[in-house]
């Protein structure tokens, strides 16, 4: 199995696995490790992607380089005036 | 001259992927909602699993705001095939679940008449599934038919001055920009623009697109908007309609 051929292995992994479904976690694989980016919801998201991939693939070093949304969502910023089509 | 009517208030958020691991975050950004919007949409994808626990940490979050809640579900309320009890956690929690059929909400400016469905994958002209071959080519591609004839029926009948379609897939490219167009059709659907754009609506909402963009239009004029949290990075948008159409 060549590094791309890991990565979208992993990237399935993450989506098919029922403590993950994440879908917007992108992994690389080049120079003997493994990077997994991307934003996840709460540090125990953070947690499982990672043992998705260390359980999928235990052979090569993780480098984490997931970040976590924001544990408050921000208040709303202002109003957008919408203007219909002529019907 | 006339002063402008007061445009209808729509505040709208989507893919909230709420779970038991980030329950109490949204309901503190939601406290302003009644001063700031007369409505709120929520475009599917309420869980993260499709689990009713998580259903349960959704409705903690989005009921009893002090203004109406209007949702549709998202492929993710549907992975664990408990989108019928999940309905139910929400409809109990007085949420409302839109899936083919439509809603008037009256406001201050009037009434708001939403449309909604969940929508499916099919894809866009000249790059969309095609119903031909395989029975499992023909499942997919008349599932994504019929997802839009359910937004059809949706906004037949619906007697409002301002009108809204509210889908979890994308009814048009524009708001996919970002995403990677190999993966487009599995992110949105043309015949829902085209269900959109017959009703004559006044907007339409969605969110299943993180990657996409904010802003898009129907080939009818429709004004799009993606409000997938992810994309919008705060706890909702809020968009002035004025009945009528005229700014």
């Amino acid at each position: 199995m060549n590094d791309v051929q890991l990565a979208r292995r992993l990237e399935r992994a993450l989506i098919d696995d029922e403590r993950t479904h994440e879908m917007g976690v992108r992994i690389v694989v080049a120079g003997g490790r493994i990077v997994a980016s991307g934003e996840v919801a709460s540090e125990e998201r953070r947690q499982a992607v990672l043992a998705v991939i260390c359980e999928a693939d235990p052979g090569l070093p993780v480098s984490d380089q997931l970040t976590l949304a924001s544990p408050d969502a921000p208040p709303p910023s202002g109003h957008e005036r919408i203007i219909p089509p002529e019907h | 001259m006339s002063a402008s009517p007061d445009p209808v208030r729509i505040a709208a958020v989507g893919d909230v992927h709420m779970g038991p691991d980030i329950r109490g975050r949204y309901r503190p950004a939601l406290a302003a909602l009644p001063e700031e919007a007369d409505l709120l949409l929520v475009a599917g994808d309420l869980t993260q699993h499709g689990l009713v626990e998580e259903a349960e940490v959704f409705a903690e979050e989005f009921s009893d705001l002090g203004v109406p809640v209007i949702t549709v579900l998202g492929n993710h309320d549907y992975h664990a095939d408990l989108e019928l009890k999940i309905r139910k956690v929400l409809s109990d929690a007085g949420i409302t679940v839109l899936e083919g059929e439509g809603v008037v909400v009256p406001t201050p400016a009037g009434d708001v008449g939403v449309a909604g469905a969940k929508g499916f994958c099919l894809g866009f002209s000249g790059r969309r599934a095609s119903y031909f071959g395989e029975p499992e080519m023909k499942a997919f591609t008349g599932h994504g038919q019929h997802s839009a004839e359910l937004l059809r029926k949706a906004f037949q009948g619906l007697d409002a001055p301002v009108r809204v379609g509210l889908t979890h897939f994308s009814p048009v490219v524009d708001t996919l920009s970002g995403e990677p167009p190999e993966i487009w059709a599995f992110l949105g659907n043309y015949l829902l623009g085209d269900a959109i754009d017959e009703a004559g609506a006044d907007l339409a909402i969605h969110g299943h697109a993180h990657a996409g963009v904010e802003k898009g239009i129907t080939p009818g004029g429709v004004p799009v908007r993606n409000v997938a949290q992810p994309v919008i990075r705060t706890a909702y948008r809020v968009y002035d309609v004025v009945p009528g159409g005229t700014p």
